[in-house]
């Protein structure tokens, strides 16, 4: 069985009358690194705690390798790392943090641990609560992947750090995908870093995901398709296979997710009109999907 | 890694995480000097002896220490100054979460009146200036082989183990409000206005002293000598009462505390 090590399936969540997340679907595949991309107050955040077993969904189901996330382990934790978005924030040392990690788990990579703190030039004695914003950042990075985990969960890694800093984590995420096939979710706001590391992205806006499918295949598959010289006047209505739809005095211009059956040629014939496409970055993708 | 060492690893988590704790359960012990400094009598009335104001403390760090991501006190840091995302997140069974934190709970209470009772075993005989008449009949009454002689101007009133009770008492009501403080945090934690409740809670608890002094007249004894004579007479019983009790709200708050959202 080769079962995606982290499964969302018909989840939903809200918070009093907010509803953050609804229906939302998609899994990731073992040793794969999927990017979580939204706006602020999209639900990454909520689904990643859910992911990690500090909220409930309340309809649908989180899987972790297999187990509900809220009620696992000491055991079955071991494996599955997790940074949230909030720092520590305590009176402990960093390396009184590295210490309490390395006696939770018995897969605590000490040598991966000091080589990082020497690399980020983090004082291992000096208190959590004096270093600096992303300092801080950096010191709970090190104590989730040292833990070797086999999941890996991460809620905007970069916040806070600087390129060099931001780059060398992304190195390591990847250094530790090829040392052990870990499979890793992260939401980030920037897309350099998704370009730079995911194989699979997923965009989240409205507490639904718009796309989840492998990067190269979302870049092909997304076009915006400006329809011109309307012979018969303008579509009315809605347009069921665009995400966007501008409608100008004699143009219409369409975010179009472009596949054998809807493509912009098919669809200016159907029109009866003139068709102009254009390929769109990840940003520009990730502005059309997203926007209100 | 076996759940012994999860928890001692836990609990040094929670004590470096809530170093304050120490200071407050120096503010506790300050009554407690008595044991060590007057070996012989108190004064003016056994009802001092019963109630320890600087219990009422243990209400208050009890919601930082047992429940940070409550945030009862309304700062949001609160829950990440508990280190509650990393800590629940790592390799741990929830439940030993809370049983880590109830571990320093109690042991920063305990910690005090635990030691001021042995230091009272030592010297368990309780001689007993100035009382009130009403108070002195009830624990002749009550109290196995009390006392009641004069000796020069004062009648005296000695009580047999009496410094011991004592010590015993102030240590049962400590260990009572560890227990009703976390079982109450863990109650309201998922109710609305939860800040509200606990506050009025707290305040009506810290207040009824004197609402129970302007009750109580020469012609009664107070709730406190009342309770305090009742463990005095059936000792054994409270304390094995409160062990049950303690068994009890722990299983059942750690079983909260598992299906519980943070």
């Amino acid at each position: 069985m080769n079962e995606a090590p982290i499964i969302v399936q018909n989840v939903s969540r809200s918070f009093g009358k907010t509803e953050v997340i609804r229906d939302l679907n998609f899994s990731v595949k073992p040793g794969s690194i999927y990017g979580f991309l939204g706006r602020n107050g999209s639900g990454k955040t909520t689904t990643l705690r859910m992911l990690a077993g500090l909220i409930k969904p309340q309809a649908g189901e989180v899987r972790i390798m297999g187990n509900d996330p809220f009620t696992i382990g000491a055991k079955e934790r071991q494996w599955v790392g997790y940074l949230s978005e909030k720092p520590i924030i305590g009176f402990m040392s960093v390396r009184g943090i590295l210490k309490l990690s390395q006696r939770l788990y018995p897969s605590w990579d000490a040598a991966l641990a000091d080589a990082l703190l020497a690399k980020y030039n983090i004082k291992a004695n000096q208190s959590i609560l004096k270093l600096s914003q992303g300092n801080q950042r950096l010191a709970s990075f090190i104590a989730t992947i040292a833990t070797r985990p086999k999941v890996l969960m991460l809620d905007e890694p970069a916040a806070n750090l600087d390129v060099v800093a931001r780059r060398e984590i992304l190195d390591d995420i990847l250094q530790l995908i090829r040392d052990c096939g870990c499979t890793v979710l992260f939401s980030t706001h920037i897309l350099s870093d998704v370009e730079r590391v995911a194989d699979e992205i997923g965009i989240l806006a409205k507490g639904t995901l718009q796309v989840s499918e492998p990067l190269d295949a979302l870049k092909d598959s997304i076009r915006q398709v400006r329809f011109f010289g309307f012979r018969n006047g303008m579509p009315n209505g809605d347009i069921p296979e665009s995400f966007r739809c501008v409608r100008g005095r004699d143009e219409l211009l369409l975010t179009l997710r472009t596949h054998s059956l809807t493509t912009p040629e098919t669809l200016a014939q159907r029109w009866g009109c003139q068709q102009e496409t254009r390929t769109l970055s990840l940003e520009d993708i990730f502005v059309e999907l997203s926007r209100n | 890694m076996s759940k012994t060492k999860q928890l001692f690893a836990l609990f040094q988590f929670s004590q470096t995480m809530n170093f304050y704790v120490w200071i407050i359960a120096f503010m506790t012990a300050i009554p407690y000097l008595i044991f060590v400094f007057d070996r012989s009598s108190y004064s003016p009335s056994l009802s001092l002896l019963t109630s320890n104001q600087t219990y009422y403390f243990i209400m208050f760090y009890g919601a930082g220490l047992v429940l940070p991501e409550l945030s009862i006190f309304g700062f949001k840091n609160q829950a990440t100054g508990g280190g509650a995302d990393f800590l629940l997140t790592r390799a741990v069974d929830r439940h030993l979460v809370f049983r880590a934190r109830s571990a320093l709970f109690y042991f920063v209470v305990v910690i005090i009146p635990g030691l001021a009772f042995l230091c009272a075993l030592s010297f368990p005989e309780l001689r007993v200036s100035e009382y009130d008449k009403l108070v002195r009949d009830a624990i002749l009454t009550h109290i196995d082989g009390a006392q009641y002689h004069r000796e020069g101007y004062s009648d005296i009133l000695t009580i047999p183990h009496g410094h011991a009770l004592v010590a015993a008492w102030s240590l049962f009501c400590g260990i009572f409000l560890v227990l009703m403080t976390q079982t109450v945090l863990v109650l309201l934690a998922r109710v609305p206005f939860r800040t509200f409740i606990f506050f009025a809670l707290t305040f009506s608890i810290v207040f009824s002293p004197l609402f129970v002094f302007s009750r109580s007249s020469i012609h009664s004894i107070n709730f406190t000598e009342n309770a305090f004579l009742h463990f005095a007479q059936h000792p054994v019983l409270w304390t094995s009462l409160l062990a049950v009790a303690v068994v009890a709200s722990q299983l059942w708050c750690e079983r909260r505390f598992r299906k519980m959202e943070l």
